[in-house]
Parts: C-alpha cells; structure tokens; sequence
C-alpha cells in the first residue's frame, strides 16, 4: 500500500516581528507577576498549567485512596480498613476521580490548547478561565474538607437516594459530597461556554469549519454534552440538598416522591460524563497518530461525525445503569440495549481510522505514540466488554459485581488515564519548554500498562466469580483469593507507573534536564506547534491565516492570504490596540468580522469565586447569614467584573459612524458577538435545568394515582394570570429598549428599562402574594416539592433579569450605550423573552396539566 | 466559497439536515419510552410504530435534502458547505440506522411484559 508520509522536519514559516512592535503587544498582554499578581492572572497559558497541576493532585490522592482498598481487598477477611472507612475511601476514590480529575483535567488541556491551536491570542473570556480555576480549586477543597471534619461521605460516587437521604445518611458527609461537587459543576459548565465560543467564533481567518482539527471538534462535542450532562445533575444534587435540609420530598416515596428519580437525573448525567472524558481523549489521540505517523488522518470527516454522533447517542443510553433497579418496562429496556450497541459503531469508525492511518506507515515509538496505541487497545477492550453489559441478562449476571469495576476501569483508564498520558508526553514540553526523557518515558509507559492489566484483567474473574464490588472484604475458599492478590500487586505496580510519570517531569522540567523543546518538535502538522515554547502571553504575533487542516505541512507560509486578510494581521501586529484584542470570526468560513476587545488582568474572578465558595459553605453549614454574605460577594463580583472599563467608554467619544479597528468594527451585536453566543449557552443551560425539572414533575405525577394528591386543592388561577399578564405586557418594553437604542434615543431607552424593571418587580411581588395563598399541606408532599421547585426557579430566573436590567440602566443613565455598542440591552431583551417564554411553559406545567392529567 | 451557494436559506437547510438524524432518533427514544405503559395499558401498539415511522420520514427527509445540497455544492477545492452536506448524509445514515434498531423491539417483545 502506497502511502504518502510527510518529511521528518517542518520548518516553521514565522514572521519576525519589529522589535518595538514585540514590545507594544508584550507591554499589553503580560500579567502582573510575583504572588500577589498571580492571584490577578486570567492567561489561558498559566492558568492551564495550575488546573493541571491542581487535578493531577487529586489524581494522585485518588489513587492513594484505591491503593487502600486494594489493599484492604490482598487477602480474605481482612482488616486493614473497618468497613465504615473502606465505604469512605470507595465514596472518595469514584468521586474525586470523576469530578476532580478526569473531567477537568481534560479542561486544562482544552483551556491551553484552543487559543493556540485556532490561532488566536486568547479565549474569549479570560477573567472567567480565572474564575473557572478558583471556582475549581474552592470545591474541591470544600468537598475534601470532609476529611478535616471526620465526616466522609460514603454512599458511592453515585450517591442512590434513599442511601443518600437523611435518614441513612445524617452526617454532613453527604453534604460536602453534595455542595462541593455543586461547586465543581459550575466550573464545568462554565467552561463549556469558554470552549463552545471560542471555538466557533475566534478561530483564525481562513479556518473554516472544514479545517477545523478533530480535536477541536471532539472539544464542541464535550461542551455541549457538559451543558446536557452537567446540568441535570445540578438539578438532582439541589433536590437532595433540599430533601436534606428543606424538608422537600423529591425521593421520599412516603410522601409521593420517587427515588428512582434521582437514578434518572444521575444516569442522564452519569452516562455522557463518560463520552465526555472519553471523547475529547479520542481528539488527543487523532492529533499524535497522524504527527508520529506523518499522515493526515484517515478518513477525518467520518472522525468528526463519530464525534458528534457519539455526543447524541450517549445521552440515549442512560437507562442501561438501571436494568437491574426495576421500575422498566422489559420493552423499554431494549430500546436502550438497541441504543447501547449503536453506540459501538461510531467508536468503531475512529479505531479503523487510527490503524488505517498507522497502516503502512513506520511511525515514531515515541511515549506519547505508545500511549495512544495503548489507548486504542484498552478502550477497544473495555469497549466489547460494554457491549456485553447491554445486554439485558447478562448486565442482570454480572450488575455490581466486579465485571463491571473491570469494565469502566478498561474504559476509563484506557481512555483518560492512558489520553492524558500521551497529550501529556506530547503537549507538556510546549508548555514548559522541556523535553520529557524518551527512555524514562517508556519506563512509565510499560509499567503503567503492565500494572494495569495485572490489576484489572482478573477483575472480571473475579466477577464472574461472584465477587460483589462495594464489600469491604470477601471469604476465604470462594476462589477469589487469587484474582485479588494479583489485582493488588497490579494496583501497586500501576502506582509504580505513575511515580515513574512524576519522576520523569521532576527530573526533565522542575530541573530542567530535558533539553529545550524549540517550536515544532514532533514535526507537527496544525497550528500548536506554530509559536514558541511556552507559547508568549499574545500568543500570535502576527496572527495565522489558514487554508489547510494541516497549516505547517501544506502552507509554505502563515501570513500569506488575500490582501485584505495579509493587511488585517500585520496591521494588528505593527499598530496594536492599546487593550487585549483579538480577531472575531464568522462561524463556518472563519472570515474576520470584527475585534473583540478582551479582558485584562483582575482579581475579580478570585472574588467572585470566594464569595461563590462562601455561599455554598453557609448552606452546608446551616448559616444563613454566611449564605447571603457569599451572594452578596458574588453579585458585587460579577458586577464590577462586567462593568465597561475607561478605554471602552474612550471609543464612544467623538464617533459618528462605527468605531472601528483596522477596517473592522469593535462593538457587536447579535450573533457575531462572542456575549450574544454566551448568554444564548446561558439560556440553553437553564432550559436544560427546567427540562430536567419538568421531565421530574412528569415523573412523579405518573407513578401516583392522583395529581395534586388527596387533601390539596388545585392552585388558584387568578393570580398566575395577573403574573402572565405582567411578563407578557414587559415583553414590549424589553424591545422598545432595544430598538431605541438602535435610533440613539437615550431616554426612551431608559424609560423602557424602567418599565422592564417595574413589570419585573411586580411579578415578584405577585409571586410573594400568591406564595401566602398557598395550601400549606403543599409541604408534606413531593407535589408539593416539585411545585416549589418551578416556582421557585422562575423566580430566580426574573430576579437574575431584574439585576441585568438594573445592569443595563445604570449604563443606560450615564450615557454608555449608543447605537454601535449596545450588547447587553439586546441581551437583556433575549434573556427576557426567555424569561416570559419560561414561565408560560412552567405555569402551563403547574396550573394547568392538573386539570387535564 | 461559491457565491450562489452561500445562501441564508442554504445555509439553513445545511444546520437542519446536519441535525435532522440526531434530533429525529432523540425524538423516537423518548417518545417509544413514554409510550410503552400506554401501549399496554390500551393495547395500542401502533403508536410505537406511528413513532417509528414518522422519525424515519424525518431522518428520510433530511437525508433527501442533505444529497441535494450535496450535489449543488460540489466544487473541487470542496467547500465548507459540501462538508456540512457530507455529514449530513453521514449523520442521517447513521441515526436511521439507530431508529430501525430500536424499532425491532417492537416487534418481538410484549409492552405488557
């Protein structure tokens, strides 16, 4: 088979910059230094290596915690561990690895490689990747605070209601489990919205979405199933945090509440959260198999469909964690065995296009090759097992047993464990400018996958043995003596593989051994091998034109375009703005439509991020007051941080037509504004919420006989009408704002602001009235609860609106927006159209349904 | 990119044949799910298939719209919209292809099980 391979050595087409020019752009882009600006600094760069330093912490006290267990579990009846502790350490272990380490460690990978991979200076919103780290780094803390309280959580990661409830669980473990992951969500849906917009709307002029690299699609992919995935489990973990403590009844099935809710919320979660690990590894993996091979991946169209194909099918598949709970209908179940096994052949086009890329070639051995070869056999191993588990009768076999340990262990290692690796051993020295030792490298690669087959392959032995996971010790003369002990001597050697890891960037970057990385060390093709090593905080001097998938192998320079184009990306380089700027794109083509002014350094994000933290602890602890001073903190937090700075309110002076940048406008609207597409994820997100909490009410109404249940009488209608008319009527005043502002009426536009505000206010106040009419056995029940809970999120939802409005007027007053630069009322007029379209849903949720269903 | 292609409503029609596959087999699981005690409890199983039918016609539909976009943008360097009408093609396959499996259960296993 012929194969064209490229040339070992590609030369890097750069263009060096005047050195006054290098001065202006450095002056602009650099942080403040030293301790006290390091709590100012929003760089992707910097801020990538903390969050990765941060998790792999968590990484390596997760696997001390299953090192404990594996310990625990060397031999029958043994008794290293009590069972209480051995509860606590599995609870620990599943959590602090899902949540604190392998979602967000594919993040900080995502948080450094997209600027310089789409060939911009920076993400979108930096102060908000500050914010996402801090938010991180609180919950986590919070959530590990547990072990200074003695009070571990120990219900497994996955928390089952009614374990979980009070009843079964009435230490605060479960709290910290609970609040601080909470914590931990937001940074990751937060982060969704930085990659989603970053993405699709600052790529570089030229990268069209047909030179979009896969990893890039494989990170659209994850940030939008961590908007549908996340999200529901933000809602599930708020209603056992109110069953808790709020004396709700969501799963209470005394009071008409369900807890196979909480199976559905969490699974509709559980289930993608592994696709979101998995796929963004599987775009790591697309990005080294073709450097090492020296071929373009095969077939990279059916790549990214995969991708994406993936991203939907994982969130169809959630009911097969449920076979064994009961409560489906056999019928149903095979639906989801149907979707489960679907799933397989999109995953199967990606491994036959990484060995039909491999075919024929003679690839470099590097670690990070081995490592993606080692990815590719492992998940394809714990692939076929999962193929196994959806079959109905054989999930029923093998469910909790340790079959299944060994087959999300193949998944999960296989995939994340063993991606990270190899994006580790391959991007690392970008970041660092240090090279990992080769050999050293490939002493922590056999290690680490010997000990990990040695520890996990018998497990499904073991399994299929009877061995039941989550038991603290197993009897002697059952035959699992064996498989145990060598699952533990694997375990141990698998920790002796990732000490190999540590030794090697100890050795190679914290004592600069390795030698200096250069700018394309691999002879890669796409553009994170275009600027120096580590990448300068402007990340582009002059900022690449792109006309290939593969810019260094095909493009004999990056500078080179249509005039127009060539003009824009010196001109930005020789005259630059004299604030953080970068090209806005259009969304398929990658035309540059504009600049976008970028955030500078701040340590806002820190305190929004502690007030964040705060709130979250007032409710852990039962401390009102505590809570209201963190929302406090927030509110001022986030107001300060999106109030315009001075050299925005410079541009307004003096300008009849549009401000404009080198030809290109500075102030946007609509969908060419990177804030329009982030309040439309932040809509997006709240509709999944309320979905979530209306497929809830739709639940649990179907497993009662009557809706609303004995002895509570069906709402009143008269004041939800009087709340319908309100949002309806402000729906006018909302764009009447919006359209003034068009004009340039500065007064009509602050009359219509006012009149948002006063509708708004009035809604609240009808709430609150019809709130006191309310039939108070509301509370003994989970019609009740699930009442409560809509009403109380569309409250929310208006309160958020008011603050925008309040937001928006006080801007409004002193004269900040003109018809050029008028963003937040357009969002405001959006999000309020949401808001009314909201609460006509929810009122037609809670006020009418009862009477038809 | 060629002019006469990039049409708002071209480009329109690429998002909602790229989606079409997707949506229509999201559509069909949840719904055959939620029909499964109705389709017990009244002995009506062909509201399942009534399901089936109209996300095949969906994901057929899309399918048909995504070829002809295909093929009115077909230039040779391909453009942006021909990849979006290549996976469009791809996705829709692929989800119908998911839709026909979930629909057999309905022919071989009782709702009332």
């Amino acid at each position: 088979m012929a194969v064209e391979q490229r040339p070992e050595v590609v030369n890097l087409p750069h263009v060096e910059p005047e050195p006054e020019h290098e001065d202006a752009l450095k002056r602009i882009w650099t942080d403040p230094t030293g301790p006290w600006g390091w709590t100012a600094n929003v760089q992707n760069g910097p801020i990538a290596k903390r969050f990765m330093a941060t998790v792999f912490a968590f990484f390596l006290i997760g696997g001390v915690e299953a090192l404990i267990m594996r310990t625990q579990l060397a031999t029958p009846n043994n008794t290293f561990v009590t069972p209480d502790v051995y509860n606590q350490v599995f609870t620990m272990h599943g959590s602090t690895m899902m949540f604190l380490f392998a979602v967000p460690m594919m993040e900080a990978f995502a948080e450094f490689l997209i600027p310089v991979m789409i060939g911009t200076r920076e993400l979108p919103f930096p102060r908000m990747t500050a914010f996402l780290y801090w938010t991180l780094l609180f919950g986590a803390i919070m959530f590990n605070a547990s072990f200074l309280f003695r009070s571990l959580p120990d219900s497994g990661w996955f928390a089952y209601t009614p374990l979980s409830s009070v009843p079964y669980s009435s230490s605060l473990g479960i709290d910290f489990w609970n609040l601080g992951l909470d914590v931990a969500q937001i940074a990751a849906i937060g982060d969704a919205f930085e990659i989603i917009v970053g993405i699709l709307k600052t790529r570089a002029p030229g990268m069209s979405l047909r030179h979009l690299p896969v990893y890039l699609w494989s990170l659209l992919v994850m940030g939008f199933s961590m908007i549908f995935g996340f999200t529901p489990l933000f809602i599930c973990t708020l209603m056992l945090n109110l069953d808790r403590h709020w004396a709700t009844h969501f799963f209470d099935s005394s009071a008409g509440g369900n807890p196979l809710l909480w199976q559905h919320l969490f699974w509709i979660f559980g289930h993608p959260e592994v696709y979101i690990m998995f796929i963004p590894a599987t775009g790591l993996i697309s990005m080294i198999i073709p450097t090492f091979a020296r071929r373009r991946l095969v077939g990279h169209t059916l790549v990214v469909l995969s991708m994406v194909a993936t991203g939907f099918l994982s969130f169809g598949l959630w009911v097969h964690h449920m076979f064994s709970s009961g409560g489906v209908p056999p019928l149903a179940m095979s639906f989801f065995t149907a979707a489960s096994m679907t799933i397989a052949v999109p995953s199967g086009v990606q491994m036959i296009a990484w060995i039909a890329t491999l075919w024929g070639t003679r690839p470099r051995m590097t670690t990070s090759m081995l490592y993606s070869i080692g990815f590719i056999v492992t998940f394809v191993l714990g692939g076929i097992s999962g193929v196994t588990l959806a079959v109905v009768p054989w999930d029923w076999q093998v469910t909790d047993d340790y079959y299944v340990v060994a087959h999300f262990h193949y998944v999960l290692i296989g995939s994340l464990l063993f991606g990270m690796f190899a994006g580790l051993y391959y991007w690392l020295p970008k970041l660092t400018n240090r090279m990992f030792s080769e050999p050293l490298g490939k002493w922590n690669f056999w290690v680490t996958i010997i000990g990990f087959n040695i520890a996990f392959f018998p497990m499904h032995f073991s399994g299929l043995l009877g061995m039941p996971r989550r038991v603290y010790t197993f009897p002697a003369g059952a035959g699992l003596e064996l498989p145990n002990l060598v699952s533990t001597v694997g375990a141990y050697i698998l920790g002796v593989g990732v000490l190999l890891f540590l030794i090697n960037f100890f050795w190679s970057t914290v004592l600069a051994h390795g030698r200096e990385t250069g700018i394309n060390p691999w002879g890669a093709g796409t553009l994170d091998f275009a600027t120096e090593s580590p990448p300068p905080d402007e990340g582009y001097r002059v900022m690449p034109i792109v006309h290939s998938l593969f810019p260094l192998w095909d493009q004999d320079r990056l500078d080179e375009g249509d005039p127009e184009t060539v003009r824009l990306v010196h001109a930005l380089e020789q005259s630059p703005t004299h604030y953080r700027a970068t090209l806005i794109t259009s969304l398929a083509e990658g035309i540059p439509e504009g600049v976008l002014r970028m955030a500078s350094a701040s340590r806002l994000p820190l305190l929004t991020s502690i007030g964040l933290a705060v709130l979250f602890a007032g409710e852990l602890f039962g401390v009102h007051a505590v809570t209201i001073i963190g929302l406090s903190v927030m509110i001022v937090g986030i107001w300060l941080w999106l109030w315009p700075p001075i050299v925005e309110r410079e541009f307004q002076l003096g300008d009849n037509g549009g401000p404009t940048v080198h030809g290109l406008p500075v102030y946007h609207t609509g969908a060419r504004a990177p804030g329009w597409w982030a309040m439309l994820l932040v809509l997006l997100t709240i509709s999944v919420g309320s979905a979530c909490c209306i497929f809830s009410y739709f639940y649990l109404r179907a497993t009662v006989p009557d809706w609303p249940p004995a002895g509570i009488t069906r709402p009143d209608l008269a004041l939800p009408i009087v709340r319908n008319v309100l949002l309806v009527v402000s729906l006018a005043p909302a764009w009447w704002a919006l359209r003034a502002i068009r004009r340039d009426h500065q007064v009509q536009l602050q009359l219509s602001l006012v009149l948002v505000l006063t509708c708004g206010v009035a809604f609240v106040a009808a709430t609150l009235a019809e709130i006191l009419q309310w039939d108070p056995n509301l509370q003994a029940q989970a019609y009740g609860s699930i009442f409560y809970l809509l009403q109380g999120i569309q409250l929310l939802i208006i309160i958020i609106g008011l603050l925008i409005g309040l937001f928006c007027l006080a801007q409004a007053s002193l004269g900040y927006f003109n018809r050029w630069r008028h963003l937040a009322v357009q969002n405001l007029a959006n999000y309020w159209t949401f808001a009314t379209i909201h609460w006509l849903i929810v009122a037609a949720v809670v006020y009418v349904s009862p009477y038809i269903l | 990119v060629n002019s006469s292609t990039d049409t708002t409503s071209t480009r329109w029609s690429l998002w909602f044949t790229f989606l079409c596959g997707p949506f229509a087999w999201t559509a069909h699981e949840f719904l055959s799910y939620a029909l499964v005690r109705p389709a017990c409890s009244y002995g009506v199983l062909i509201l399942e298939y009534i399901v089936t039918l109209a996300a095949l016609a969906t994901v057929g539909g899309g399918l048909y719209l995504a070829l002809r976009i295909h093929h009115g943008t077909f230039t040779d360097p391909p453009t942006t919209p021909h990849f979006l009408a290549i996976a469009a093609i791809v996705l829709n396959v692929l989800f119908g292809y998911a839709i026909v499996m979930e629909a057999i259960p309905n022919l071989v296993v009782s709702p009332c099980l």
